[in-house]
C-alpha cells in the first residue's frame, strides 16, 4: 500500500496520504514532505519532539499538525521523518522524530484549507492537504 | 468546469461571466485575455476560482482575472478584488500566505559589454553574498526587539542603520512601509520564524537575475525612468519568508471559526476565512498583514545591499552605483479609493499574483515618476524575458492592476517528468545565460515550459490598456540562493 501520493495542481504540492488508521495517515504526510523539502541530513543527531494538539475538528487537527511541523522544521531547521501519535477524536499527542538538517532544497510555506477532504472508505484512511510552496 | 460557452466577448482582450452565472455572484467575472490564451486558462480551475471570489462580500464591480492566471489555492493565482471597507470583508486567504512577495529593480550605469567579463565572477559573488535562508548558514539571528523595528518601519529602518540609500525607499511602493502594522498584532511564532530571515531568498519561484535591457519601446519613458539599450539591470523577486507565512497561516486558523460561528459568513472555499473588515479581528489582521509586508521591503532592501556589496567586491574601482528603479507587491492588501457609480469609495484591494500598476499624476508616485507613471516590474519564467511597463489612467478599470509574471501552465510534478534540471541549465547555457544554482529539480520546476508566453501575456495587458511596455529585458546570469 502506499504511503501517500503528489496530485497535479498547477502551482502548488497536492498530496494524498493513506493509512490503516488517521495515525498512520498523519505520519505518512511526513513522509511526503521529507520527498519535496529534499533535506540535505546532518547524519550526526537523532532528535524527537514531544507534541499535543487539540482542535474543534479532525480537518483543524491535522492543519494544526502540518502547521506545526512547518513551524518546527523552519525554526529548528529539522526534518521529522515520522510520527508516533495517539489520535483520540480531536486530540493529538505523542512524539515526532526526526534529524537535524543542513539546507532544505525546497521550503513548503503553509498547508492550505483548499479542497481539504479526510474520509474512511473501506478500512482505509485517505487525507488530501494542498500545500503553497 | 467552465467552458468557452459560459463567458462573454467584451473585446478582444477581455472577456465576462455575468453575474447570473451562479446565484452566489455578488459581481460579474472578468479576464483579461484573447482567444488563445483563453484556452489555456481554461484548462485548470482559474476561472471557477474567480467565481468563487464573486461571492465575496462587500466587492464591487467585478472579481478580476489577468492574462497570468492560474489556479490557485482560493483566488487564482493572477486574480484582484476590491473590496468595500464599509460593509465587506478582509480575507488573509485570498493575499496568500507569501505576504508582499514582490520584486525590485537595481539600474546599473553599464552596458552588456563592460560587464561580459566580470559575468561569471559577479553571479559567483551575488550568489556567495545572497542566502536562501533554507539553510544553517551564516544569517545573523535578530532579537524580537529588532524584528519589532523591522515589522513597524520596514525598509526604512534598514536605510537609517546604513543597509541602503534615501532613494530606495523614494522609489519603493508605500515608501517601504504600511503605515498601520501593529507588532502586537504579529504572533511570538511569526517573530521567532522572521529572526533570521531578513535578507534571504528563499526558494521556488524566487531568484535573483542579472539582466540587460534588449529593446526599448517608448523613449520618453524610458529616459524618465533612467534605461537605456544594453543597459544592466539587477532583479529582485521574494517576499515575506517565512514570517509572512506565518501570520496568513496564523490569521486564516483564527478567522475560519469566527467567520462560521461568529460572523455567519459563508464563502465556497474556507481558504478564503474572512471577517468583516472593520471588525476589530479584521483591523487586526490587516495590521498584522502590514507588519509582514513591511518585513518583506526590509528583506529586498537587505538584499540589494548584499547585492552592493558583491558588485562593490568584483568590480572594485570600475564600480558603478546601482540604484532602485522601484519596489512593488505582488501579493498584498491595500487600502485605495475609487469613483465608483458617481460616488468615492475606499475599498481594500486584494492583489494576489497581481500588480499594482497606477497612472500618471497619482499622489502616492515618487515626485520624479509623477509625471510618467509608476513603473511596472514583471519578471518573466527563468531565462525569459522580463517587462518594465508603466501604469496609464485606462488601468483603473481593472483597479490599476496588471499581471505578475508569466503565470504557470503545467504543474511542478509534470514538470520534472517532462524535463530534467541539468536539460534546463545547458540549454540556458546554449543561449549565452549562467545559472547559479543548488537544486536542480527546483530548476526543473521552474523550466520555461511550465510557464505561459511572457510576450504574450505582457503584449495583452498593453493592448487592453492597462499598463504600457517600456522595456524588455533578457536575463545573463540567473541565480538561486545559496
Amino acid at each position: 500500500m502506499k504511503n501517500y501520493e503528489i496530485l497535479e495542481h498547477t502551482a502548488d504540492l497536492k498530496i494524498r496520504a493513506y493509512g490503516e488508521n488517521l495515525e498512520k495517515v498523519f505520519s505518512n504526510f511526513l513522509k511526503a514532505m521529507v520527498e519535496v523539502c529534499q533535506p540535505e541530513i546532518d547524519s550526526s543527531s537523532l532528535i524527537s519532539r514531544k507534541i499535543q494538539i487539540k482542535a474543534e475538528s479532525l480537518e483543524s487537527l491535522l492543519i494544526d499538525f502540518l502547521s506545526e511541523i512547518i513551524y518546527l522544521m523552519d525554526v529548528n531547521k529539522e526534518i521529522y521523518t515520522r510520527a508516533e501519535l495517539m489520535i483520540k477524536g480531536n486530540k493529538l499527542k505523542g512524539e515526532i522524530k526526526g534529524q537535524k538538517v543542513k539546507r532544505f532544497q525546497t521550503e513548503i510555506k503553509a498547508a492550505t484549507w483548499h479542497d481539504l477532504k479526510i474520509e474512511k472508505k473501506d478500512n482505509l484512511w485517505t487525507a488530501t492537504v494542498l500545500f503553497d510552496i | 468546469m467552465l467552458n468557452r460557452q459560459d463567458l462573454k466577448k467584451i473585446n478582444d482582450y477581455l472577456y465576462e461571466i455575468p453575474k447570473s452565472f451562479r446565484k452566489d455572484m455578488q459581481v460579474p467575472c472578468r479576464v483579461y485575455a484573447d482567444e488563445n490564451l483563453l484556452k489555456q486558462i481554461l484548462q485548470d480551475r482559474s476561472l471557477e476560482q474567480l467565481v468563487n471570489v464573486a461571492t465575496l462580500p462587500g466587492i464591487v464591480k467585478y472579481a478580476l482575472a489577468m492574462p497570468d492566471c492560474h489556479e490557485g489555492y482560493a483566488s487564482p493565482i493572477g486574480g484582484v478584488a476590491a473590496i468595500d471597507i464599509e460593509n465587506g470583508i478582509v480575507s488573509p486567504g485570498m493575499q496568500g500566505y507569501d505576504i508582499n512577495c514582490g520584486m525590485r529593480l537595481l539600474k546599473s550605469s553599464f552596458l552588456e559589454e563592460d560587464i561580459k567579463p566580470y559575468l561569471e565572477n559577479l553571479a559567483i559573488e551575488i550568489q556567495r553574498q545572497v542566502p536562501s535562508g533554507l539553510g544553517q548558514g551564516r544569517q545573523v539571528k535578530l532579537d524580537i526587539a529588532s524584528i519589532d523595528k523591522i515589522l513597524q518601519k520596514g525598509a526604512q529602518t534598514l536605510v537609517e542603520q546604513g543597509y541602503g540609500e534615501k532613494q530606495d525607499i523614494e522609489n519603493c511602493e508605500a515608501n517601504g512601509r504600511l503605515e498601520w502594522a501593529d507588532t502586537s498584532a504579529v504572533s511570538f511564532r511569526a517573530k521567532n520564524r522572521g529572526r533570521n530571515q531578513v535578507g534571504t531568498l528563499g526558494s521556488g519561484n524566487h531568484f535573483l537575475e542579472i539582466q540587460k535591457i534588449e529593446e526599448i519601446f517608448n523613449e520618453k519613458i524610458a529616459k524618465a525612468f533612467g534605461l537605456f539599450e544594453n543597459q544592466v539591470i539587477l532583479m529582485i523577486h521574494c517576499g515575506s519568508r517565512g514570517l509572512g507565512h506565518q501570520i496568513c497561516s496564523d490569521y486564516l486558523r483564527e478567522f475560519i471559526p469566527l467567520m462560521e460561528n461568529k460572523y455567519k459568513i459563508k464563502t465556497p472555499d474556507k481558504e478564503f476565512a474572512c471577517v468583516p473588515f472593520k471588525s476589530s479581528e479584521g483591523q487586526r489582521a490587516l495590521a498584522a498583514s502590514a507588519c509582514a509586508a513591511n518585513y518583506a521591503w526590509a528583506n529586498r532592501q537587505m538584499i540589494a545591499h548584499f547585492i552592493r556589496k558583491a558588485w562593490k567586491n568584483v568590480l572594485g574601482k570600475q564600480t558603478s552605483d546601482l540604484i532602485c528603479l522601484y519596489d512593488v507587491a505582488h501579493n498584498i492588501i491595500k487600502k485605495e479609493k475609487y469613483v465608483i457609480d458617481g460616488r468615492e469609495v475606499e475599498v481594500a484591494v486584494h492583489r494576489k499574483g497581481a500588480t499594482r500598476a497606477f497612472p500618471p499624476n497619482h499622489p502616492e508616485l515618487p515626485f520624479i515618476y509623477r509625471q510618467v507613471g509608476q513603473p511596472v516590474l514583471i519578471p518573466g519564467s527563468m531565462g525569459t524575458a522580463s517587462y518594465i511597463l508603466v501604469g496609464t489612467e485606462k488601468g483603473e478599470e481593472s483597479f490599476y492592476s496588471v499581471n505578475h509574471g508569466a503565470g504557470r501552465a503545467m504543474s511542478r510534478h509534470a514538470a520534472i517528468k517532462r524535463i530534467r534540471g541539468d536539460e534546463v541549465v545547458r540549454e540556458l547555457k546554449q543561449k549565452g545565460i549562467l545559472v547559479k544554482c543548488r537544486s536542480m529539480r527546483g530548476i526543473a520546476e521552474e523550466a520555461p515550459i511550465a510557464y505561459k508566453d511572457v510576450d504574450q501575456v505582457v503584449n495583452i495587458v498593453d493592448q487592453a490598456g492597462l499598463a504600457k511596455k517600456v522595456a524588455r529585458l533578457v536575463p545573463l546570469a540567473v541565480i538561486k540562493g545559496e
